[in-house]
């Protein structure tokens, strides 16, 4: 049992030192996105720093927003800009449900880039920072 | 002195396999109280190729999955009386005694020595009956006497078994009977029993090797060597209700020392004795006397040892106890209600045929017909506590004094009940009530059910005997 | 890193513990012998299989003299397995990683009723960790892998509750829970925490024993 014993306390050790080293984490220029319709949300809101992206990165608008009409976007900067107006609750027909939409849009544009933040906490602190 | 002659012996007394004539049993038998044979067995080598091969062999799925998925979480230790009669040591721990013998044994592939074989001795056959009550209270269903009654068979093929077990195991390949009793020992005594109460029972016979016979009963040779007035009860209860019954000649024994000792080769050959007797007489179903262990090796585990895929005997079988509900109820055997035992009495449940074969409810069914003032102890049926007498026990004097020790917790059972009078169908408890009394001297009495049935029976009228 | 452990390290402990589950329940299956165990599991299999059910459920639910008898202990480890259990497979988190992964889902609880069952998780597995220093009983049996297992079994609990919420270094110990999440997954079929399976065969096994043989075919077989 001796070695095992050697192995477990590694392993406590490892875990007690990594305890105190803390990441840290900074942001500016954050929108929350706080929509009415997420009652009872179990993750805080996300932040969304809209600025960094429509401007610094310069992402075409029509990336995200957007309005189909014959398979074509038509959204313009005069439509709506409130993801749930048309995305609610539960998903309607093709539209997909709010969260759905918001995860696919954000996260799956974070995984396919290879950038931005794709892990729950980044998008969602517990303290807004 | 005249044990110094005796340690003048010659031949081995300890050997890696059964003793099988009745000169080497007699030179076992001639070495009192095993003082030479533990002697020897002191400097006997440990074969560790053929341990290793037999573990290869033997040591499977669920003995290996018993062993890894066992959670040390400690269940197991206030089920066992041996724990609780030594003061809760935790060497009694059941999982301890197991992990520490048959555990260090598979992890050491075999390779071990003479001390560690000596130690799993002294707790395959010291510290455990296997009762297996241990077992049920697992949470991962790991029945620890299975597990020791594995290592007592790994013991045995080594050659480290208490002597008086040696002894009884070297009896059944002699006799085919856990005592010197000779086919035609047996058979007198049933003629001599027979002709000793004829003149209370007219008509009372014995009947042997009768063929296909109602009733084949089959008990345990401590009747005809110690007790034949059993053998008579039972004659006398079978002459009372009408049944055509019949002993074999042969293959009367119903008891099993090998399967104390772990010579299962002996357990076959035991076993397989009955088994002749069954399909020689061709009974309509067997009866066994009131033994536990018994009913456990012929009928419980038997078949299976005999290579019965079924895993039933060759014809069905009862325990007495069984059969007698069954009189009782149909009307065969009739009692008289103002006999019945007026003081509290309470019951032992043997766990050899409780516990391990399902026969709870029939004994408690018979104790209205005997008792006014019936008193179950605080734990009963299936969660019975082993009288400690159990698996050989009561007869391995190097393990007397913990064999006394676990009787303290039967003791402190029956007299919780206020009872001063156990109801026993078992011979194995009846031993260890006997020696209870008489350690501890608490004024109670022990019974068989048949002398109890016995002094209440109605006797029909062309039963009695006839008036001179 | 984090996509590392997310993906192709999550397949493979997900892969392990898997087929490492399928083959410890087959060789224990394969390894059943009617005549060495002295069971006559095929040949009585009707028995069988009832006391197989029986020894279960009487376990599965605390229908057993031993929860009578130990109280505290068995609530506690019932209320260790069942949170243990039901907190990681039903958690909002861990189901939305899974549909996006494989594109299946099934119903969640609520985080709150999850970081309670955490708690839980962590204390009862706090208190079976005191007991094995405390009890003579249970010191006697406890070996240094019995504390490892426990280890692993609730290091995923501990930093899921760090990661959660974000109390230090987010991602990083987002990184550990997940690592040691998969620790756990590999250490199943290898460790004894392989009961995750090997506690319904033994069960099961134990159960045919008494439905064949002792007792089930004349009594009521065992009654746990």
């Amino acid at each position: 049992m001796k070695k095992k014993n050697i192995a477990l306390y590694i392993a406590m050790a490892g875990l007690a030192s990594l305890l105190v080293m803390g990441v840290a984490y900074a942001q500016d220029e954050i929108q929350w996105l706080e929509h009415d319709i997420f009652v009872g949300r179990e993750r805080p809101a996300a932040a969304f720093p809209h600025a960094l992206h429509a401007d610094e990165i310069g992402i075409d608008c029509l990336d995200c927003h957007h309005i189909y009409e014959n398979g074509e976007n038509v959204w313009d900067d005069s439509e709506e800009s409130d993801c749930t107006a048309c995305h609610k609750l539960e998903a309607e027909g093709k539209t997909m449900s709010a969260e759905k939409a918001l995860h696919a849009n954000c996260k799956g544009c974070h995984k396919k880039e290879g950038k931005g933040p794709i892990t729950c906490g980044e998008c969602h602190p517990w303290k807004k920072k | 002195m005249a044990e110094e002659a005796k340690e003048q012996i010659v031949a081995p007394l300890v050997t890696r396999v059964p003793i099988k004539t009745k000169e080497e049993l007699d030179t076992l038998l001639a070495d009192r109280q095993g003082r030479g044979y533990y002697k020897e067995l002191d400097a006997f080598p440990v074969d560790t190729e053929a341990l290793k091969k037999t573990l290869e062999a033997t040591f499977k799925s669920r003995l290996k999955t018993w062993l890894k998925i066992c959670a040390h979480c400690g269940m197991c230790a206030d089920a066992c009386h041996f724990y609780i009669a030594n003061d809760n040591d935790p060497e009694q721990v059941p999982s301890y005694k197991i992990q520490s013998t048959l555990g260090e044994l598979v992890k050491k592939k075999g390779n071990v020595d003479n001390a560690f074989m000596q130690y799993c001795m002294d707790t395959a056959w010291g510290k455990c009956t296997c009762c297996n009550r241990c077992g049920m209270y697992c949470p991962h269903g790991i029945d620890m006497g299975a597990m020791m009654s594995y290592l007592r068979g790994l013991c045995f093929s080594q050659g480290f078994v208490p002597y008086e077990l040696k002894i009884g195991s070297g009896m059944h390949w002699v006799y085919k009977a856990q005592m010197d009793v000779t086919v035609q020992d047996f058979v007198e005594t049933c003629e001599w029993m027979a002709e000793e109460y004829e003149d209370d029972w007219p008509g009372l016979n014995i009947p042997v090797d009768k063929e296909n016979a109602d009733i084949l009963y089959t008990i345990n040779a401590r009747e005809p060597k110690h007790y034949p007035e059993d053998i008579a009860e039972a004659a006398i209860l079978f002459h009372l209700t009408g049944e055509n019954w019949t002993v074999p000649s042969e293959g009367w024994e119903e008891t099993s020392l090998v399967m104390f000792a772990g010579d299962w080769a002996g357990c076959k050959m035991q076993v397989e004795s009955v088994f002749e007797a069954m399909e020689r007489l061709k009974p309509k179903r067997m009866v066994v006397t009131e033994c536990g262990h018994a009913h456990r090796a012929t009928v419980t585990e038997g078949p299976y040892w005999a290579g019965i895929k079924s895993g039933d005997t060759p014809v069905p079988t009862q325990h007495y106890v069984e059969w007698l509900l069954e009189v009782l109820e149909n009307g065969k055997l009739k009692l008289d209600p103002s006999k019945k035992i007026k003081e509290p009495v309470t019951l032992q449940d043997p766990c050899n045929y409780v516990r391990n074969a399902g026969l709870a409810e029939v004994t408690r069914k018979i104790m209205p017909y005997i008792a006014e003032d019936f008193r179950e102890m605080a734990q009963n049926r299936e969660q019975n506590f082993c009288c400690s007498g159990g698996g050989g026990m009561n007869a391995l004097g190097r393990y007397r004094e913990q064999r006394n020790i676990g009787l303290r917790v039967k003791r402190d059972q029956i007299l919780a009940t206020g009872a001063k009078f156990v109801v026993s169908a078992c011979h194995n408890c009846w031993d260890a009530l006997r020696d209870l009394e008489e350690e501890y001297k608490i004024g109670m009495k022990w019974s068989f059910l048949k002398p109890i049935i016995l002094k209440m029976v109605i006797v029909p009228d062309h039963l009695k005997p006839k008036a001179e | 890193m984090y996509e590392f452990v997310r993906g192709p390290l999550a397949l493979i402990s997900f892969a392990i513990f898997f087929i490492g589950i399928i083959v410890r329940v087959v060789w224990y299956v394969k390894g059943l012998d009617w005549r060495l165990d002295r069971v006559a599991y095929l040949e009585k299999a009707d028995y069988g299989i009832r006391g197989a059910l029986k020894s279960i459920f009487h376990w599965i639910l605390p229908l057993n003299h031993t929860t009578a008898n130990h109280p505290i202990f068995m609530g506690a480890t019932y209320l260790f397995h069942i949170c243990l259990l039901t907190a990681p497979l039903l958690l909002v988190a861990h189901v939305m990683l899974i549909e996006e992964s494989w594109g299946i889902s099934w119903p969640t609880i609520p985080d709150t009723i999850a970081d309670y069952m955490t708690l839980a998780v962590i204390a009862a597995g706090g208190f079976l960790f005191a007991r094995r220093l405390v009890l003579p009983y249970v010191k006697i049996l406890t070996t240094g892998s019995d504390f490892l297992v426990l280890f692993i079994a609730l290091a995923p609990f501990i930093t899921g509750f760090i990661a959660y919420h974000q109390l230090m270094g987010y991602k990083f110990w987002l990184i550990v829970h997940i690592l040691c999440g998969e620790i756990m997954l590999i250490a199943i079929p290898f460790t004894k925490l392989s009961h995750f399976v090997l506690f319904f065969c033994s069960r099961a096994q134990i159960g045919m024993d008494y439905g064949i043989k002792r007792g089930g075919q004349k009594g009521r077989g065992v009654a746990w």
